[in-house]
């Protein structure tokens, strides 16, 4: 361990260019990684206020502050936003520090093109939200942008179209960066069954990408041939068909939703046994149970329209296809436990979360099981209950655990600890504002509220008001987690070389902050040996 | 430090299934609007 810090310290290995330029022309890992990840708050915040309007419009009956168009844009707005604005690129910023670190690479195999991949981001939602102010409004059909409600948009049709190809290539290029990466810069000595599982469900999740994206990206060509072409792939009125598109987005829409969730086990993956100080249990069944959800994940798609109407044999095997994600599922959540089993845990902003994660993730696992029972479906389909399910995956699950590798992983980063005791306030705001939050939207959609409406029928009143108070204490809590960061590395306490003492991998051999340019010396096998998973 | 030729051959496979990885996409692309183009003539 001495030999890898001293070899990481020298003067020349930690030159780095100044200015604007630095961010501009990046090919370091580590610095398009911050630009991903305040790429994403940014795009959290933006969301977000988005959220905000939605709840405060539904705070109670009546239409209070904006118009129903306006609306039906800020339900689609607040997806897009936060998916492919939010989500997606706070994991890539997450893979883009970690990968090259934990698998003892110098950087990403292709840094060019890394480059590239960012700042394609900036200009696609630059595009996306102008939209805002073209004749005729954002985009208001859905995020699903199902035809024909979306061929009806205004100018803001070809804006989103191009916005979202913009995504999908940037999408692309990552994942690829990703794959080879791990396939081809590993240090000597680290087998694909050696590296931490952060590792594991961000390779899984590449190749998702790189399968679903482009599927995506036809269908939105479709569209946009359909509306100034004259094609009708989607146009009743030409022979085609608006249940194709359907068929085509949740072909990549399913999947998609794994892209979100499964880098999410992955730290996880590596804060709790950290925590508990036990190594993780289960290990090679944790990979084989991604692989399993993932593959799982593209035959499954026609679940989230069993009300289109389809062959009995079709709603059979999607019902039970999708039943069956609960066995890999079920199998890391066991692991997650008996890893937490007899462990010494202490209770750390990371761990906090990731607990939270644990709890509040197999909620949204349990209520989406529902929602695979054919009959049971047709009851909640496009109710509140499904906004509640899929916000209880998405944010104590997918969100809460980006939050809880930058909580883990800042130290790191910055060599400065935060602020532990804002840290958990942070956290306890965040975990009573989300169930305030979704927790009550449940009720609403078995009550029978549809979705994506700005007016409801006064008995929805109640439960409405409790939701839309849990919308502000999450959102304005999320205000502490910019402080905490922005306070820990303006004046944060220096952080020593591995602040968790059981934390294990690569990138804890690494000195603290991690040096600019870090493993240009692949590691020893011994090193590698000392920091990764051996059986 | 890697030996020169070592680099060389591992910066072959990265730009080998970086290329390879990229075709695959652009076929997922393509097969589906063509996929679509059928059903649509059928």
């Amino acid at each position: 361990m001495a030999n890898t810090t001293t070899a990481h310290t020298h003067d020349d290995h930690d030159h780095k260019p100044h200015g604007l330029k630095r961010w501009l022309y990046a090919t370091n890992h580590k610095d398009i990684g911050t630009m991903y990840l305040v790429f994403a708050c940014v795009m959290f915040f933006l969301g977000g206020a988005m959220a905000l309007v939605i709840r405060a419009e539904l705070f109670q009956p009546g239409l209070q502050f904006v118009d129903p168009s306006f609306f039906n844009s800020m339900t689609t707005m607040h997806a897009l936003l936060m998916i492919f604005g939010a989500v997606m690129p706070a994991w890539t910023g997450l893979a883009n520090w970690m990968v090259p670190m934990q698998i003892g690479a110098p950087d990403m195999a292709l840094p060019r093109l890394n480059n590239f991949s960012f700042w394609l981001l900036p200009f696609a939602f630059t595009l996306l939200l102008l939209t805002l102010f073209v004749p005729g409004g954002a985009p208001a059909g859905g995020w699903t942008l199902y035809p024909p409600l979306s061929l009806q948009a205004g100018d803001s049709f070809p804006l989103t179209i191009f916005a979202i190809h913009l995504m999908g290539i940037s999408s692309i290029l990552g994942a690829i960066n990703v794959v080879v990466t791990i396939m081809n810069m590993r240090a000597p000595g680290m087998g694909l069954l050696n590296m931490p599982l952060f590792c594991w469900t961000w390779l899984i999740t590449a190749y998702l990408l790189i399968a679903v994206m482009p599927v995506l990206a036809g269908a939105v060509t479709m569209l946009l041939t359909d509306h100034f072409f004259g094609t009708s792939f989607f146009t009743a009125a030409g022979g085609g068909d608006p249940v194709m598109f359907q068929h085509i987005f949740w072909f990549f829409g399913h999947p998609e939703v794994y892209i979100l969730i499964l880098p999410a086990f992955g730290v996880v993956s590596e804060i709790i046994p950290t925590f508990s100080r036990k190594p993780l249990f289960g290990y090679e069944s944790m990979v084989y149970a991604s692989a399993s959800i993932a593959f799982l994940s593209f035959i499954v798609w026609a679940h989230h329209m069993f009300t289109v109407g389809m062959p009995l044999a079709g709603q059979l095997f999607f019902m039970l296809s999708t039943m069956l994600i609960a066995v890999p599922t079920g199998v890391k959540v066991f692991n997650w436990c008996a890893t937490m089993w007899k462990g010494s845990i202490s209770f750390e902003t990371p761990m906090l979360f990731s607990l939270a994660f644990l709890f509040l993730f197999t909620i949204g696992g349990f209520s989406g099981l529902m929602l695979a029972i054919v009959p049971a479906d047709f009851q909640y389909h496009d109710s509140y209950f499904v906004v509640a399910h899929f916000h209880y995956v998405l944010v104590p699950g997918a969100v809460f655990a980006i939050m809880a590798g930058v909580y883990y992983w800042l130290p790191k980063w910055s060599g400065r600890m935060y602020n532990e005791k804002i840290g958990k306030l942070h956290f306890w705001l965040s975990t009573i504002g989300v169930n305030v939050l979704f927790f009550p939207q449940h009720f609403l959609g078995l009550a029978g509220m549809p979705r994506r409406i700005p007016d409801y029928s006064t008995q929805f009143a109640d439960w409405n008001m409790v939701s839309s108070v849990g919308a502000f204490i999450f959102g304005f809590s999320q205000l502490l987690f910019v402080y905490v960061i922005w306070n820990a590395v303006r004046s944060g306490e220096k952080a020593p070389q591995r602040p968790w003492e059981s934390a294990q991998g690569l990138d804890w051999e690494l000195p603290t902050p991690a040096p600019y340019h870090s493993w240009e010396t692949p590691p020893s096998r011994d090193v590698v040996a000392q920091g990764t998973v051996q059986h | 430090m890697e030996p020169k030729a070592d680099k060389l051959e591992q910066s072959r496979r990265v730009k080998r299934s970086a290329i390879v990885l990229g075709l695959v996409a652009f076929a997922f692309y393509l097969a589906f609007i063509l996929m679509s183009v059928l059903g649509f003539r059928q």
